[in-house]
């Protein structure tokens, strides 16, 4: 016999896709509560928001090539964007700008420069997402510096944080750090 | 360390041919071929491990795997081991890199049969045969001639380039006119999302040899004319179709441009007759002859070469990022993918040094078939077995019995075997 028997095709998407359908029947469901009772979408938002972010976890979670470093940029990048939904949606007081993302850019720069130095021979792996963290960090604090006039003291110690971050990059990891630039953006 | 380092860091560019490749294919287009040796006993994981390990550390070309930067993909080293595991589904399936150690092969085993499952970018069919042998050789070493005598490893010494064949020989100033007409496409029920019907037709290579010449022909020409015949007996004439079949027939390059590239290193010639006008097989074979003739030259293929990097050296196109490119080529390639019938792709005789012969029964090759090439063919031979394999995602095997008539009523003895779909 050359070729196996095949019997069973689809196998497991089935449960991936049942867990779909309740996450998409739940967020309607809250939406429906919220607005039934203040017309107005608020904390529904919210809600849907984190059953987003909840998969986007469970995605990259449960994909095996998915590396530490790149893992922590999409961490940092949903977890800003979550932190700033939520403030928004409750009054925009502004406080993900002062206090929450900064602490999410400056958690995710302390990560990687454990990581690297934990990791050191494997920073290959990490380097383009670490350029990306940085690149995220730094133009997140450029930008506050220029919209506000008094910095909030988190921003300036987020951006020494970096500065720190990308001295240990270019001092320990230059070459690396050169030759995956040139793979990344080759023509 | 510092090697360790350096390893790590190497990297290199797909080939121009390569390079779209991954644009274009999804589930569904999967741009994947398989190659397998059936041997005459069955197969032990264990040792298929270890040899496919020796064979890698051999062909570090084939170590790799594959990155996106922000305008094309490109090949890193991969420090992990290849998955060797049992055939457990349906033949040239998608390779999901993740789940294989992001290796752009796959190596599986089924009774007596060792398969090696390529994508495409990675390289083509002629290099892809030379890595399969290795494996082969490595088995049979291990598994039968653990005492022989002879330094049989040692004079296989393996030359090969990652040099990209096409640039070394791209000619700007070729201007060349594509034919953009919509070929025929066969019809039909399909099967299940996923399932591919496999048919082997095995006859005697000397035979088919005998008759080819007989007709003025080669092996291919003679083929792929039977197989334009069966097409359209089975397909044209009963959709009343007024469409010319076309057949797409890749060329090795090395035997016109010396190279021992392992990357990509072939083009292409199409044969399209229009059936309803030739009618007789006598015709139809006389076309073929006349285009193989006409198409099969240097000349030509660099004008082939030509048409293929002018697209893929395009600057405009190098800094479109890549998931545009992605979205920009999976469409035009689907479109262009219409312009064909389907491709007959022969590798000819794979030739297998004396001492291994006894251990070796046949060998397989396939291409994954999809829902616009509803079929795809391929042809190879071992000894005295050339094998016409044909690939489908159609319910009926009009296409497949036809075919084994045309053989059958040429003198040839036809023998079947497939996956039973």
């Amino acid at each position: 016999m050359l070729y196996p028997k095949i019997t069973n095709v689809k196998k497991s998407r089935e449960v991936t896709n049942i867990c779909i359908i309740i996450s998409v029947f739940l967020g309607i469901m809250l939406m429906t509560i919220n607005y039934s009772f203040s017309h107005k979408l608020n904390w529904s938002i919210v809600a849907i928001m984190s059953i987003i972010y909840l998969w986007i976890s469970i995605i990259y979670a449960l994909d095996k090539s998915v590396n530490l470093a790149s893992y922590t940029l999409i961490q940092m990048l949903v977890i800003s964007l979550l932190l700033f939904i939520i403030d928004f949606v409750f009054g925009f007081q502004k406080w993900s700008f002062s206090i929450g993302i900064p602490i999410v850019i400056m958690v995710s720069n302390i990560t990687m420069l454990i990581i690297t130095m934990l990791k050191h021979k494997k920073y290959v792996k990490y380097a383009f997402y670490e350029i990306l963290i940085l690149l995220f960090s730094i133009i997140y604090d450029v930008f506050i510096s220029f919209v506000s006039i008094h910095v909030p003291l988190l921003n300036i110690i987020t951006i020494w944080i970096c500065i720190t971050n990308l001295s240990f990059v270019l001092i320990f990891n230059y070459d690396i750090l050169k030759v995956e630039i040139e793979k990344k953006f080759h023509i | 360390m510092r090697y360790q380092r350096k390893e790590g860091l190497a990297w290199r560019r797909l080939d121009n041919y390569a390079k779209l490749f991954p644009l274009a294919s999804t589930k569904k287009y999967k741009t994947v071929f398989r190659i397998s040796a059936v041997l005459k006993e069955q197969i032990d994981q264990e040792t298929l491990e270890k040899s496919v390990r020796v064979a890698l550390n051999k062909f570090k070309f084939f170590k790799v795997r594959m990155r996106k930067g922000l305008f094309w993909y490109y090949f890193e080293n991969n420090s992990k081991n290849p998955i060797v595991e049992e055939e457990n589904d349906y033949p040239c399936k998608f390779i999901d890199l993740p789940l294989n150690n992001d290796y752009l092969f796959q190596v599986s085993y089924f009774d007596c049969k060792i398969n090696l499952e390529i994508f495409h970018c990675l390289t083509d069919g002629s290099s892809a045969v030379h890595f399969l042998k290795e494996i082969v050789y490595n088995y049979i070493e291990m598994k039968y001639l653990k005492n022989s005598s002879t330094a049989l490893t040692k004079e296989r010494e393996i030359k090969y380039t990652s040099e990209d064949i096409y640039s070394k020989n791209y000619d700007k100033k070729l201007k060349v006119k594509r034919d953009v007409k919509r070929a025929y496409n066969l019809r039909g029920r399909l099967l299940p999302p996923g399932v591919i019907s496999v048919t082997h037709e095995y006859m005697s290579s000397n035979k088919i040899r005998e008759i080819a010449k007989s007709k003025g022909a080669t092996i291919t020409q003679f083929l792929t004319a039977t197989l334009i015949y069966a097409i359209h007996k089975a397909g044209v004439e009963k959709d009343n179709s007024k469409r010319e079949v076309r057949i797409q027939v890749p060329v090795n390059l090395k035997k016109y441009f010396p190279s021992y590239t392992s990357s990509n290193s072939f083009s292409y010639i199409d044969i399209n007759v229009d059936t309803n006008k030739a009618g007789s097989y006598d015709n139809i074979l006389e076309e073929v002859k006349k285009q193989f003739a006409e198409k099969l030259t240097e000349e030509e293929l660099l004008k082939t070469i030509a048409v293929n990097l002018k697209l893929s050296n395009n600057l405009i196109l190098g800094f479109v990022p890549l998931f545009l490119k992605k979205i920009v080529v999976a469409k035009a390639h689907k479109k262009m993918r219409t312009y064909n019938t389907t491709t007959l792709s022969n590798v000819g005789r794979i030739g297998i040094m004396a001492e291994y012969k006894p251990y070796i029964d046949k060998f397989l090759l396939l291409i994954a078939p999809e829902n616009v090439e509803k079929i795809k063919c391929t042809v190879c031979a071992y000894e005295d077995i050339t094998v016409f394999s044909i690939t489908s995602v159609l319910e009926e095997k009009n296409v497949e019995n036809t075919l084994k008539e045309l053989l059958e009523s040429q003198g040839i003895d036809v023998q079947v075997e497939g996956n039973e779909v």
